[in-house]
């Protein structure tokens, strides 16, 4: 009895968004926390991510870590998401978020690549992210750096996870960004090089790996230019290296687990299975 | 991920029943998102967490303090890169300390004083032994309103040996063999109890000695591991080495600044 009460309750309440999240614990979650209960506690990962446009292109980068409370849960993780041939996103906050709100990006860009036989344009990408995003409300921990080259030429934008856009020369994000903005503020030119944009890239993330405890490990770097796209990294900064090696080597020998229990299973073998090729 | 805590069984749950069912109704009837939320006001916190670890061991003739000199701020924000967690208090008797740092340089001034008097009284330094219970009554003293910091006291005891004593915020004195406090301290323990309390080897398994030797490259290795997967610790091993009879050695071995 209880169970269809509750039931027609959540129909009532007319959260069902076409099979994009289930919401059908929200009431019974509130419920929950008004008998006493606490709710789990979201974390979000520290990042570095940095994007400057150079002339006639653009570079993106990020460190690779990606952290749980304290603890490093992931030292060579992925945070560069290409979304078409010559469009990328750089992400920071909630890894779920980020992974699939750019698969979802990249899904729709490839189709409308296909259906109108042109190359996506980077403010396409834009629109359908913070349509995305303002939909949840900043539910979504979603904040991204988008760039890449167009026919209309090179771009860059940053969306927040409430659907905020603005378009930048150059920016950072994340909990890094701090140290990396300031590289970027006193060293963005008008019209850098390809080679000064990416040495500036580097810099700005190194600062931030440097200065934040919630990035480090390495940078992955991608470089995008009308006629091609390169990816370079991970690349290991110098102060991400341990500066010494181990003293001890912690090998068990045999008999360091106490053995409880021995017991024999005979086994007559019937019929060979040939699993060499 | 974390699940939902705090719910616990009732005598009545019946009763319990029935109010969730409420709950269930009166929520449905104006969900969080629909009412305009009230906005918790930010209380002001006396103490603040500077992350770092600091661990001791203590052995027959020597007892060996280490810890990271990274400060942190908010878990995420480096302030320095070379804080001192250690204190060496006289020629037998190291504090080293994890926690909020206000709180660590008082009672380093008020055991630094008390220290002090006790010379200026007896005309001689203070024993670790003595000293390890005048700190726990510092602590304890400050019983409602503590000092918030994971102290450990390290020296050579009145009898020539090595002594490690632990104590929790509020006074709580443990001697042990060895111990850990900080944020990577639940990475440290369970590796000093595999290495150094040998809890996880069977019986019969062959047991290196605690030589200073090894206890010194055991505290590197164990920083060396906290440094690569906990984000608060890092830039360099302040190590002190406290050997009978001879003067305390003070030490710093670099580590990943990332």
């Amino acid at each position: 009895m209880v169970s269809t009460e509750v039931k027609n309750v959540a129909a009532h309440m007319d959260m069902d968004r076409g099979g994009a999240f289930d919401f059908s614990n929200c009431i019974r979650n509130q419920a929950m926390c008004k008998m006493g209960a606490k709710a789990p506690k979201l974390t979000s990962t520290g990042t570095t991510i940095v994007a400057v446009s150079y002339k006639g292109g653009l570079v993106m980068g990020a460190d690779s870590r990606a952290t749980a409370g304290n603890i490093i849960a992931d030292k060579h993780c992925e945070k560069v998401h290409k979304l078409t041939e010559s469009i990328y996103a750089c992400g920071a906050g909630t890894a779920a978020d980020l992974d699939q709100v750019t698969k979802m990006l990249s899904g729709n860009l490839r189709l409308l690549e296909l259906n109108t036989g042109r190359k996506a344009r980077v403010i396409t990408a834009l629109r359908q992210a913070k349509q995305h995003l303002f939909n949840y409300q900043g539910y979504i921990g979603a904040y991204l750096l988008i760039g890449g080259v167009d026919p209309t030429g090179p771009h860059l934008y940053m969306c927040s996870a409430n659907g905020t856009t603005m378009a930048f020369p150059f920016t950072a994000q994340g909990s890094g960004s701090y140290a990396a903005i300031t590289i970027l503020e006193r060293d963005f030119k008008v019209d850098m090089t390809k080679e000064e944009a990416e040495k500036l890239v580097q810099r700005a993330l190194e600062a931030g790996m440097h200065g934040d405890n919630a990035s480090g490990n390495s940078l992955n770097l991608v470089i995008i230019e009308p006629k091609e796209t390169v990816f370079k990294g991970p690349i290991v900064p110098e102060f991400c290296k341990r500066p010494e090696p181990n003293d001890l080597v912690y090998k068990f020998k045999t008999g360091a687990t106490k053995v409880l229990k021995n017991k024999t299973f005979k086994y007559d073998i019937i019929e060979s299975m040939d699993i060499s090729h | 991920m974390s699940n939902f805590t705090g719910i616990t069984a009732t005598m009545n749950p019946l009763a319990e029943m029935a109010q969730f069912k409420q709950n269930m109704r009166e929520v449905a009837a104006s969900p969080e998102w629909r009412t305009s939320k009230l906005i918790e006001r930010q209380r002001w916190n006396p103490y603040s967490m500077e992350g770092g670890s600091t661990a001791a061991i203590s052995g027959d003739n020597f007892a060996i303090v280490a810890s990271d000199t990274r400060m942190t701020q908010n878990d995420i924000n480096i302030l320095t890169r070379d804080a001192e967690k250690i204190h060496v208090l006289n020629d037998s008797i190291i504090l080293s300390t994890s926690g909020f740092y206000g709180d660590v340089i008082q009672l380093r001034k008020v055991l630094q004083s008390r220290l002090h008097k006790y010379r200026f009284d007896y005309r001689a330094d203070m024993s670790a032994d003595l000293c390890a219970e005048l700190l726990s009554r510092n602590l304890y003293y400050r019983r409602f309103f503590p000092y918030y910091t994971g102290a450990m006291l390290a020296g050579i005891d009145e009898n020539g040996k090595g002594a490690v004593f632990s104590y929790d915020p509020i006074g709580c004195i443990e001697r042990l063999g060895y111990s850990a406090s900080g944020a990577a301290e639940p990475m440290i323990i369970p590796f000093l109890d595999c290495q150094i309390g040998h809890v996880t080897v069977a019986e019969d398994y062959e047991k290196p000695p605690l030589t200073i030797e090894r206890a010194i490259s055991l505290m590197k290795d164990a920083f060396r591991g906290a440094a690569e997967r906990e984000i608060s610790t890092g830039d360099k091993i302040h190590l002190v080495i406290a050997e009978a009879g001879k003067p305390i050695v003070q030490k710093f071995l670099p580590l990943r600044e990332d």
